[in-house]
């Protein structure tokens, strides 16, 4: 249920822990990236307004031919030439502050609907300046639906919010310049915003910065890993029944508790199944079977990193498992077959260390620590699992 | 069983199971081509007691199934030797337990058993040695020195006497405790106070009974005889020696025949014997001195068997390739009630590998074999043979009772009621055939416990 909220009432009485969040906390959140990838392209629209600036008469607020039919140049071309012009002043006399307002700005999730109260009445807004705190609130699932040139349209638009144009700040529903209608600010704001990001995709620096919005993002919910290793399994005699080694598969789910406290829940099964030949005719195969749940703990050790670093994202993962493990040997020939099974339960210790590739994929890589042993009474024989087993796989974050 | 032989036994299963028609007949053809292509490759091993030769003193170790006796009781251990894991496992004619495994010296040779049901023994022979081996696992090696290879043995359960016969005709007498440790023994050769030894066999009651030649009557004609020769007293003749030649303590009996080749003491009849001569098959009472026989004239000696009751198999043409394509005659000859007696069959068998006679139960069981490598005078299951067979007649008037196919890759043994099958398993599989109602038993995984090391 959506529930509407006074903005200034609900954000003054309840606790920020409940509904907002910090940008850029514990492992990263879900539109950190999204956020710092816009505040990105905002400065390096800011440069070519800069570099634009150096030249007589430069044009800033248009619509790039090539670009026309881009949605954002619905609102420049709503621009008669007067405003066209006080736009590219405004622009040219702003984008230092502006980049200075990028870089001095908190910004904070809410996720809940705000609602904005001013003189033109009640409405619902994606994103909120707080200009005395240099604060912006932002509505992260309507944030995250939005594309990544409106996001960052958004953003420059709040961010033109904090610089001191004419000496005031800017408030959206005042009449500024040629833009004297009701709201009038609200549309040289859009409009410079709106010119900004177009400025920016035109010289190619926008798309700089969109490689990132793939990155793999460490607050996802839900794991899922596939992992190779080698069988932990060793003899404790050495027999006919030696196999050398073989590799086992992992399957995990793991379930993230809470982004701001890093425990996991996880399930793993674990299969391998390896033959030989024995003596003339006889095939031997051993299979093993692990099933095993328990608790991980993550830990970010590339934190002081730039978020846009992909190391930043990497972690970390401890955990501990009880752990159910079957093995079996089967010994099969032309005239008979034999089969016998021996189990175990035993505590499981894994370390490994997540490294982000793109699209919300991990490659991972670790060991695990077992102490187990399996002895087959009718065959009298023995295997012991005791000491590390290192592994390697893929993540799917979700 | 060689690749080439394998191969031929595999070619020879595929062909004839592809083509689907008459069975027996077309087998019999096919065999009989592979045959005559293949059996100039088919060299005999150095060391063969599947010998052809008379002249023997018990049987060939071929032939030295543990199950000569016939048996009422239906539960028996069986033995049997595994060329797969080369042991020795003891079995329940039951099938429904392993009792025990042995290993055996030089494992990688051919081994030949010799057992009776009921005692807590075994004897285990290869070309390199002599064990006996206890039914508790417990070993012992023979310290005899034996110059040339053991060809036959002869056994006597029931006073523990075991009698050897090598390739140089060295006859090496045992006597055993009951946990077949060797009490006693003497070696010596076949030559003695100007007698040669020709062929015997024990007696039940423990004396040697042997046929010799070597000597001349007042006129200068050779004289055969028979002797018994009491080995213990013989025992006790070769510890007062001192040059290691000692005197055999004997009774002699001169015979009118010639060159006994072979010697059957006949079972519950301590004083009868069936006699093989170059030219008759007699019946003898050592008591009486009476004689009854038969003439061989030129028939062919198929098969001498021991097996359960003594008998011998003649055939008409001793061209054995021509066997099945011509209905040729056989006769059984046998002793029954104080008589020989004879059979007589127009009927084509396969190459009869092995002969039982059963007197008592009147049957007569043939084993037979599609393909062979070499004719053999003695029983023999399990030498290269391919599309083995079992067939039962009723004594009495050669009805046939009974027919099995014997698997080729089988290890057989056999007594009255069932014919044991081991397989080449790894892990262990027998099967046990009932002779009348044609059921299997199985027994398997036997072996798992010994396959870690």
């Amino acid at each position: 249920m959506n529930v509407r909220l006074n903005i200034t009432l609900v954000l003054l009485s309840f606790s920020t822990v409940t509904m907002s969040s910090t940008f850029l906390g514990n492992g990263g959140q879900s539109g950190d990236i999204e956020l710092t990838v816009s505040l990105k392209q905002i400065r390096a629209a800011a440069d070519v307004v800069e570099e634009r600036s150096e030249k007589k008469s430069p044009q800033l607020c248009y619509c790039p031919e090539e670009y026309s039919d881009h949605q954002l140049c619905e609102i420049i071309n709503m621009m008669n030439v007067a405003q066209k012009k006080y736009c590219s002043d405004f622009l040219q006399s702003q984008f230092s502050e502006l980049k200075k307002a990028s870089t001095q700005t908190r910004f904070e999730w809410v996720d809940e609907s705000m609602i904005n109260e001013s003189k033109s009445g009640s409405r619902e807004v994606e994103a909120v300046a707080q200009k005395e705190k240099k604060l912006i609130l932002i509505d992260r699932s309507n944030f995250l639906e939005r594309s990544p040139a409106q996001r960052t349209f958004l953003i420059a638009h709040e961010l033109f919010h904090f610089v001191p144009h004419k000496g005031g700040p800017l408030n959206d529903e005042d009449p500024i310049g040629p833009f004297d209608q009701a709201n009038g600010t609200r549309f040289l704001l859009n409009a410079a915003a709106a010119s900004l990001v177009m400025l920016s995709i035109e010289e190619n620096v926008y798309q700089d910065y969109t490689g990132y919005l793939k990155m793999s993002r460490p607050h996802r919910k839900h794991w899922f890993s596939v992992d190779v290793s080698d069988s932990p399994l060793k003899e404790t005699e050495k027999t006919n029944f030696n196999i050398e080694s073989s590799r086992n598969f992992k399957f995990s789910y793991r379930y993230l508790l809470n982004n701001d406290l890093p425990w996991f829940v996880g399930l793993q099964g674990a299969t391998g199944t390896e033959k030989r030949d024995l003596f003339s005719q006889t095939k031997l195969t051993r299979a093993e079977r692990y099933f095993s749940y328990g608790v991980g703990y993550r830990l970010f050790p590339f934190k002081h990193l730039n978020i846009l670093d992909s190391s930043w994202a990497s972690f970390v993962l401890i955990e501990a498992q009880l752990e159910h493990q079957s093995v079996s040997l089967n010994f099969n020939e032309i005239y008979t077959d034999y089969t016998e099974q021996a189990t175990a339960t035993a505590p499981k210790l894994s370390m490994q260390y997540f490294y982000p590739i793109k699209s919300d994929f991990w490659m991972q890589f670790g060991v695990d620590y077992r102490d187990s042993k399996f002895y087959f009474s009718t065959i009298d024989y023995e295997l012991k699992m005791k000491g590390l087993s290192f592994f390697l796989g893929v993540t799917y974050g979700l | 069983m060689d690749f080439k032989n394998r191969l031929v036994s595999t070619f020879y299963r595929a062909f004839t199971k592809i083509l689907g028609a008459s069975f027996r007949r077309i087998r019999y053809l096919v065999g009989l081509s592979l045959a005559l292509v293949t059996l100039g490759g088919c060299v005999p091993a150095k060391f063969d007691p599947n010998i052809n030769y008379e002249n023997l003193i018990g049987s060939p170790l071929s032939s030295s199934t543990q199950l000569l006796k016939s048996v009422t009781n239906l539960k028996q251990n069986i033995l049997l030797f595994d060329r797969t894991s080369r042991k020795v496992h003891l079995i329940d004619s039951d099938l429904t337990e392993h009792k025990g495994v042995f290993s055996v010296e030089n494992p990688n040779l051919e081994h030949y058993l010799v057992y009776e049901d009921g005692k807590n023994y075994f004897l285990d022979i290869s070309k390199l040695h002599i064990s006996t081996i206890s039914l508790n696992g417990l070993s012992s090696k023979s310290n005899l020195k034996f110059v040339g290879q053991p060809v036959s043995v002869a056994y006597a359960p029931e006073k523990d006497f075991v009698v050897f016969y090598d390739d140089y005709q060295t006859l090496t007498f045992m006597k055993l405790d009951p946990q077949g440790n060797v009490i006693d023994s003497f070696q010596r050769g076949a030559f003695y106070e100007g007698w040669v030894i020709q062929a015997g066999d024990i007696l039940p009651d423990g004396r040697l009974l042997v046929s010799v030649k070597g000597k001349k009557d007042a006129n200068g004609n050779p004289i055969d005889s028979l002797q018994i020769i009491d080995l213990e007293k013989s025992l006790e003749n070769s510890k007062k020696s001192t040059s290691g030649d000692f005197k055999l303590d004997y009774q002699s009996i001169d015979m009118t025949v010639h060159n006994i080749s072979w010697v059957a003491p006949i079972p519950k009849k301590a004083n009868q014997v069936l006699l093989k001569t170059d030219s008759e098959i007699v019946l003898f009472n050592l008591d009486t001195k009476v004689s009854k026989s038969v003439t061989i004239d030129s028939w062919f000696v198929e098969k001498l068997s021991k097996s359960f009751d003594p008998h011998v198999v003649l055939r008409k043409s001793s061209d054995g390739f021509n066997t099945k394509l011509d209905n040729i005659e056989r006769r059984l000859v046998f002793s029954n009630n104080d008589e020989i007696e004879e059979r007589r069959s127009t009927r084509s068998h396969h190459f009869i590998i092995s002969s039982v006679l059963n007197i008592d139960e009147n049957y007569w069981d043939v084993t037979q074999a599609a393909i062979v490598s070499e004719l053999y005078l003695f029983n023999i299951y399990n030498t290269y043979a391919s599309g083995r067979s079992f067939a039962r007649f009723r004594l009495s008037d050669l009805m046939a009772l009974t027919e099995l196919d014997i698997d080729d890759r089988a290890i057989i043994e056999m007594n009255q009621h069932y014919i044991f099958s081991l397989f080449p398993s790894d892990l262990g599989f027998i099967t046990r055939t009932d002779i009348e109602s044609q059921s299997v038993k199985t027994l398997k995984n036997f072996n798992i416990r010994h396959l870690k090391n």
